[in-house]
């Protein structure tokens, strides 16, 4: 059985906020971890305005027409939704009321503000305490129990 | 052998793995792209591997994940042969696909996705690398467009992708956000396609066709009946793209798999009946203005094939209770989709001049590719831009409507789909010349 037949996206968001995690604590890593912190903020960006992120894709999802997947074609990824309930969850747990849109705006300005400290202003930091919080209570949410 | 360990040996393996893949060049646009960001991903999983610890069983196994999939991609790029698809068809794919999935990253760049062909199976696929949740080491984001084998020349139904193209789109978050905002949103403002419920009570209806009413009771839960939104926003988006061409491939090469034109699958309903997709097709015709012909009356044979085409592709016979959008919302869609292509590249069919039109149309009916090539009078070619989905309407009339044009060493539609094939690889160096000035 090959590894990427696990196509966990569990496993993909864990890691991308421990990643996001370890940077906002230790800003000097994060120079250097461009290329995650994109990985997070894409993450983030496709749950604000995806309307279907997370959406179970159904099983036998193939095009019109076709007679089946194409066995060679990367498998889907599986339990988005599991990742999109954390990412509810903890918005929720650490922003309240706060419309979707603006908590995770604030979460992104603080991956800007650590990965391009040149280019865009330092967070602040009860937003960094926030983005914190946000992505402890994410990998709560995606650990098994 | 520890895991840890395990995973820096499948690391060196998918490193030389990489390596080997080097030596070999896979289709006309490059590899170099392609490999280059297999490298950096390569440089990110390196840079995490020494601070794993040993007992970090989770990490170590999404790492393990991270590589898989790397060499997934690797071994896709090997896959990739030319002569196993249309080239020139494949390269205006990659030019569109370019435009709509761009995406702008977390400095407020462009990023543009590594677009990859390959001819496999028997369908038609677009597989946009995991966009909800992405690969921690991902830069530039991997698109594969898979072209069937057995219908590699088959140009003509190749349009189908424009559905397939919609898909992706959807799953970006720059024209994705729009299409979301401008396209599904007025598609799911009432109607049956608005909630659970009313989609229920519509399959329930007593007024439903006999095929539907014989199955009931009938449940679609709020995934599917995402799925089957999604799935008609890319009939729409495939129909605008390509014109009334798409359509043409969609019921050629569709209507023959949906005897029952109005199955709701019990079991996995990811696709609305094709009844209602085809009505909502035609309906957009209508509103597009496309139902009327370009050619005129006195284009006679073409005129004529133009017309059987016509016929063809509007002919309607499905119950009404399969519409499920009112005019007002399909139009304020379809202007959704005009405005989100016309950011992208603007993109999208246009009606092709009439007089062009025809020339292509009688050269088809001379077993010629369909191009202007004409000569003036001082020797020079008379060169005109023509896109590719103009290309491939006039080999639509020019197939449907044949009996017009007499059936006298007539080609059949393997070999109307070889000419059409030839047109779009001359047209594009025609095109490409233009754009560069050359008169």
């Amino acid at each position: 059985m090959a590894v990427h037949e696990r196509n966990d996206a569990r496993g993909a968001a864990r890691l991308l906020a421990s990643n996001a995690l370890d940077c906002i604590r230790h800003p000097a890593n994060a120079l250097e971890r461009a290329v995650a912190l994109n990985n997070v903020y894409r993450m983030l960006e496709a749950y604000r305005v995806n309307a279907f992120f997370g959406l179970q894709p159904p099983k036998h999802q193939c095009p019109a027409g076709s007679q089946g997947k194409l066995s060679l074609m990367p498998p889907a990824q599986r339990h988005t939704k599991e990742v999109r309930l954390a990412l509810e969850q903890s918005v929720t747990i650490v922003f309240g009321d706060t419309p979707k849109d603006e908590a995770i705006k604030t979460l992104e300005e603080v991956l800007r503000g650590i990965a391009y400290p040149e280019d865009f202003d330092t967070p602040s930091e009860e937003d960094r305490l926030k983005a914190t919080h946000f992505f402890d209570e994410v990998l709560a949410h995606l650990s098994p129990a | 052998m520890i895991p840890l360990e395990f995973l820096k040996q499948e690391f060196e393996n998918v490193e030389r793995a990489l390596n080997e893949t080097l030596r070999h060049e896979y289709g006309p646009a490059g590899t170099l792209e392609y490999y280059e960001e297999c490298v950096s991903r390569l440089a990110e999983i390196k840079r995490a591997i020494p601070v794993i610890q040993a007992d970090d069983a989770k990490r170590i196994s999404e790492y393990l994940v991270e590589l898989s999939s790397l060499g997934h991609w690797k071994f896709l790029i090997e896959r990739s042969h030319l002569g196993e698809f249309s080239w020139p068809f494949a390269d205006e794919l990659r030019r569109m696909a370019t435009e709509l999935l761009s995406e702008i990253n977390l400095k407020g760049e462009q990023l543009k996705p590594i677009i990859h062909i390959v001819a496999a199976g028997e369908g038609y696929q677009i597989v946009y690398e995991e966009t909800q949740v992405p690969p921690v080491s991902g830069g530039r984001r991997f698109v594969i467009v898979a072209f069937p084998r057995s219908l590699k020349h088959h140009v003509l139904l190749h349009m189908l992708f424009g559905h397939e193209v919609g898909h992706a789109a959807l799953e970006t978050t720059v024209a994705g956000d729009a299409l979301l905002k401008d396209v599904v949103a007025k598609l799911t403002v009432s109607g049956p396609m608005s909630d659970e419920t009313s989609v229920n009570k519509w399959l329930n209806a007593n007024d439903s066709p006999i095929d539907v009413k014989s199955a009931q009771p009938h449940y679609l839960s709020e995934d599917y009946l995402n799925s089957w939104i999604v799935e008609l926003t890319c009939d729409l988006i495939g129909l605008i793209l390509f014109g009334p061409g798409f359509l043409a491939a969609y019921r050629a090469y569709l209507e023959p798999s949906h005897p029952n034109a109005y199955e709701v699958d019990p079991d996995e309903p990811t696709h609305p009946p094709y009844a209602v997709r085809y009505r909502m097709l035609v309906q957009a015709m209508h509103l597009l203005g496309w139902n009327k012909p370009i050619t005129r009356a006195c284009h006679r044979a073409c005129r004529k094939a133009e017309t059987e085409l016509l016929n063809y592709i509007l002919n309607n016979p499905y119950d009404s209770w399969a519409t499920v959008f009112d005019d007002s919302q399909l139009r304020k869609a379809i202007r959704g989709v005009q405005t989100v292509f016309s950011k992208y590249g603007n993109l999208g069919y246009t009606r092709i001049d009439a007089d062009i039109l025809v020339a292509l149309v009688e050269r088809l009916a001379k077993r010629l590719p369909p191009l202007q090539a004409d000569i003036d009078s001082e020797g020079r070619p008379q060169l005109t831009k023509i896109d590719i989905s103009q290309t491939l309407y006039s080999g639509w009339i020019y197939w449907v409507g044949r009996s017009h044009f007499g059936t006298n060493g007539a080609p059949d539609f393997f070999t109307t789909n070889r000419l059409c094939d030839h047109a779009l690889l001359q047209q594009c160096a025609v095109n490409n010349a233009l754009d560069e000035g050359v008169t």
